[in-house]
């Protein structure tokens, strides 16, 4: 069997059937979250291109497969990227019912999850982008609710991310030609520039990036907390495998500090509009960003210790974003506000809510003793080496996001005559805590989640 | 220019895009369209073999159709519905349409694709990008959609023939099509609980 039929055309097949049921709400989503854990779990233990053998059945899993004269590829390095893709699916279904959403999450969840698979297989790698665009696609029903226009911030979604397609592609069939003839400056020069505005559309890298909190504030927390944990993520790994496969792109002089400067901007300017954002659901957008310069500041270092944080960085990434994601639709669910100005003594109503919210917006930051602390340490390690002027202004966009933090905190503790009342059910709080627990373990002991990952992460692409 | 005749085919196809912006009638532009994608597929064909031009239109005007069949949607356009946002519309696109005259030699030499060809892609594609600047009427957005990648297709289709590639542009428009035309008709629903 080959390893693409098991993660795209498998997860596809029970999307297409799930469709057909979505009237039977539990039904759907025990065996989308049964489809993704076991397809998580078999990227995470199971090498490819070798036997399976189940008793007297030996199945002989084969990396690649081959359709109208093109291959979709998954080797054992794309373990990790599997791994990440349906563990977060599986995470984001788990909690469904609890955020109290609808289950046509869970088939559309599915083939968003298997297009961005055969994204990231598909070779030549330059078709990535028509399967990123696919999921795209798949990605507007899900945000879309019933009976209500589609908001701004969609459409932005869609043309921005739509018309990063050409330009990938555009630059793709430069590149076959500069490959021709590599001595061509101004081919190169043109590919370039064609790449880096592909990827900074897909990535909502500045200036591209005014969707993000449009879109983000248009559609429930929870979706669009797990289409910014997959897609900038998947897109993210696109980008490497393309730098990495282009010798005179990753030698080229001018890569490192432009991605360095762009990082920057983005850790600085989400930094300063989290500290005055008013919105929750707007603060989820501004922590992608954050968490996408940081992301960029990694890949602008170029060395292999800085590619493997990176790939470790996206574990405590998703479940931060997953946890908000989950707090803020639960408080929303309970028919609060996420308005800052309306959590006003919220920790006697919703303290689990509230301790998570805290949890995950520090985590995200990368405070001592939280999930995001040792790799952004070593980010920060890292990028001081080269003067102390990076590291300021990152503390300037890390200072920002604590002003949020503490924000947050002090509205929803402003000590008031109400009484305590447990409003969260019990399931709530055993999904808020659990999420909560984990995202502070990580913290404490980051070496845990380092050497279970670290196992999967191999052949890692070469920057320089 | 391959043919002399290719210029009246281009005036048509020019005359369609400027209908296609201006007009209101949901009808009214699907015709325009159609006579854009017709006029479109009567110069690729001189150079396309005929069914990889043929498919193009297919998909272009299966794209159309699919798109016509949602509820229409009150106007919402950011300059409104009015004569002067009409009259903007029509400059912005007769502007662009100047500017891409004037750089399409250097651009076809650049490229090697056909004049002509790159002339209605560039068109095409300037179209749709002006309705996904000024408008918010989901069917206007999604209909530029659909303009811009079907005037890129025109290009990227001289340049790469690949089955699966085209086949998987085919995929695309027809998916934008669907999706736009859920969208609007989603919002007719009742409303969720």
């Amino acid at each position: 069997m080959n390893a693409p039929i098991i993660w795209i055309i498998l997860p596809m097949v029970v999307s297409a059937i799930l469709l057909f049921f979505l009237e039977k709400s539990r039904i759907v989503i025990t065996i989308g979250l049964i489809t993704s854990a076991l397809l998580a779990i078999f990227a995470l233990f199971q090498p490819i291109g070798h036997v399976l053998k189940v008793g007297p059945i030996s199945i002989d899993i084969i990396p690649e497969l081959s359709f109208l004269g093109r291959a979709f590829l998954l080797e054992n390095s794309d373990r990790f990227t599997l791994c990440l893709i349906f563990f977060t699916l599986t995470l984001f279904i788990g909690g469904l019912k609890v955020a109290n959403q609808p289950a046509k999450f869970v088939p559309l969840g599915l083939a968003i999850a298997s297009v961005m698979t055969a994204a990231l297989s598909v070779q030549p790698f330059l078709y990535s982008a028509v399967f990123v665009e696919f999921a795209v696609l798949l990605m507007i029903p899900l945000v879309t609710v019933r009976g209500t226009m589609p908001d701004k911030g969609v459409i932005r979604f869609l043309i921005y991310l739509s018309m990063a397609m050409p330009f990938i592609l555009f630059a793709g069939w430069i590149l076959s030609g500069a490959q021709a003839s590599p001595s061509d400056e101004t081919w190169r020069a043109l590919a370039a520039l064609f790449l880096s505005v592909g990827f900074a559309q897909w990535l909502a890298v500045f200036p591209f990036h005014s969707w993000v909190s449009q879109f983000s504030q248009a559609v429930s927390p929870y979706f669009s907390s797990f289409i910014f944990s997959l897609l900038p993520v998947v897109t993210l790994l696109i980008v490497l495998d393309y730098v990495s496969s282009l010798v005179w792109l990753r030698e080229a002089g001018y890569l490192s500090p432009i991605i360095r400067t762009v990082g920057i901007i983005m850790i600085v300017t989400s930094g300063i509009w989290a500290a005055v954002e008013q919105d929750l659901k707007r603060l989820v957008s501004y922590t992608v960003l954050y968490e996408t310069g940081f992301a960029l500041l990694l890949i602008s270092i170029q060395s292999n210790t800085s590619i493997s944080l990176l790939y470790q960085s996206f574990v405590p990434r998703i479940l931060g974003l997953s946890l908000f994601g989950l707090s803020l639709s639960i408080l929303n669910g309970h028919g609060s506000s996420l308005l800052v100005d309306d959590l006003k003594s919220k920790v006697k109503n919703f303290p689990f809510i509230t301790i998570s919210i805290l949890i995950s917006l520090l985590g995200i930051i990368g405070l001592p003793l939280f999930a995001g602390f040792s790799y952004k340490y070593e980010s920060l390690r890292m990028i001081g080496g080269d003067g102390a002027a990076p590291i300021i202004w990152i503390m300037i966009g890390m200072i920002g996001f604590l002003i949020s933090a503490i924000r947050v905190f002090s509205k929803a503790t402003i000590p008031s005559t109400e009484k305590w009342e447990i409003h969260e059910s019990i399931i709530e709080i055993v999904f808020l805590c659990l999420g909560s627990l984990i995202l502070v373990l990580i913290g404490w002991i980051p070496q845990v989640t380092q050497g279970l990952i670290s196992g999967l992460i191999t052949n890692l692409p070469v920057l320089k | 220019m391959l043919h002399w005749f290719n210029y009246l085919f281009i005036l048509i196809f020019t005359a369609g895009l400027f209908l296609l912006l201006v007009l209101d009638s949901r009808k009214m532009i699907l015709y325009a369209l159609g006579s854009v994608l017709l006029m479109a597929f009567v110069i690729n064909v001189q150079i396309w073999p005929f069914t990889f031009a043929l498919s193009k239109l297919i998909t272009g005007m299966m794209a159309a159709i699919i798109l016509h069949t949602s509820p229409p949607v009150p106007a919402q356009s950011v300059l409104g519905a009015g004569r002067t946002g009409k009259v903007f519309r029509a400059t912005a696109l007769a502007f662009g349409l100047v500017l891409i005259v004037f750089s399409v030699p250097t651009v076809s030499s650049f490229l090697s694709v056909n004049p002509e060809q790159l002339l209605i892609s560039l068109f095409m594609m300037v179209c749709g990008f002006i309705q996904l600047g000024i408008s918010q009427n989901p069917y206007r957005v999604f209909l530029g959609l659909i303009t811009v990648f079907l005037g890129f297709e025109f290009i990227y289709g001289s340049l790469e023939r690949s089955l699966l590639i085209n086949g998987m542009f085919a995929a695309v428009d027809l998916l934008i099509a669907l999706v736009g035309s859920y969208l609007i008709n989603n919002s007719f629903e009742d409303k969720e609980e």
